[in-house]
């Protein structure tokens, strides 16, 4: 197989990298789903808005973040979302593991034969 | 067709796919996309045709919408140990062995067997860090317990003495 013919890379690389982003993105600051989605999407981190709902959903489950509604000037109440202790424990642990990991892809598409 | 009506439409959609999803799940997310429709078509100031279709293309198809909710209820979460994505895990010979051990291994191979089953226990990656400590505080409470009492019972004459009735010096 052909890397990038039958697979989709970009769609690969956001699986599982996105969800740390909006750990990033909710770790000191409540945050709501559609101000989420419009940071995310404008840096091409979001194939479509939609699938902002099923990550939180899933973040909410494993207890990395918590939520709260609140009045909105316009409109139904908002859900409000924030990193809980284990969501900021979860991402200082992705944050090293993503620089060790991005820089040695940088060294190695940089330099393939090695020259460590 | 008039752009509410593709809202409907559009809902419809994500609805029956939404099937796939566990029922109080499903609701749920039609509602958030709901909400995410109105937000988007409050912003841009109008709901003609142009304007939905915009906002519809940009949240993505109901399938690849419920496909993204169907991996994330089947994936393990970002750590393993929260035990969020065990319920696709299986006992393998290691959990197996372990509980043996520390059951009929009791009887069958006192001491050296809870001791080899509380090893495999910690190998293993099925149970959680606290589930491994409580189970090993069970375990050396029921070993050391029992070694105890026979050390009181009897009363240092001889320690490794199973009779049940005090010695008289």
């Amino acid at each position: 197989m052909i890397p990038g013919e039958t697979r989709k890379p970009l769609s690969e690389l956001r699986r599982g990298v996105v969800e740390f982003c909006v750990l990033a993105l909710v770790r000191e600051r409540d945050g709501y789903a559609f101000d989420l989605v419009r940071v995310l999407s404008s840096r091409g981190l979001l194939a479509g808005e939609g699938t902002i709902y099923p990550l939180l959903a899933r973040l909410r489950r494993d207890g990395l973040v918590e939520t709260t509604w609140r009045e909105s000037d316009a409109g139904p109440p908002r859900r409000y979302y924030r990193a809980t202790d284990r969501g900021r424990r979860a991402l200082d642990g992705f944050v090293a593991d993503w620089t060790a990991f991005r820089d040695a892809v940088d060294r190695l598409i940089t330099s393939p034969g090695g020259g460590t | 067709m008039t752009g509410d009506a593709l809202v409907r439409a559009y809902l419809e959609r994500l609805g029956t796919e939404a099937r796939r999803l566990p029922a109080a799940r499903r609701s749920e997310l039609v509602e958030e996309i709901r909400g995410h429709i109105e937000l988007a078509l409050d912003e841009a100031g109008s709901r003609d045709e142009a304007t939905v279709r915009t906002a519809l293309d940009r949240l993505g198809s109901p399938e690849a919408i419920v496909d993204a909710e169907a991996d994330s209820v089947n994936a393990p979460g970002p750590e393993d140990s929260g035990g969020a994505g065990r319920a696709t895990q299986r006992w393998g010979a290691v959990e197996v062995a372990a509980a043996l051990l520390l059951t009929l291994g009791m009887i069958l191979l006192p001491v050296f067997g809870p001791l080899l089953g509380l090893g495999l226990v910690w190998m293993s990656s099925y149970w959680t860090i606290r589930e491994k400590i409580v189970v090993t505080a069970v375990v050396l409470a029921l070993l050391i317990v029992p070694a105890l009492g026979l050390l009181a019972v009897g009363g240092g004459t001889e320690a490794s003495s199973p009779g049940p009735l005090p010695v008289d010096p």
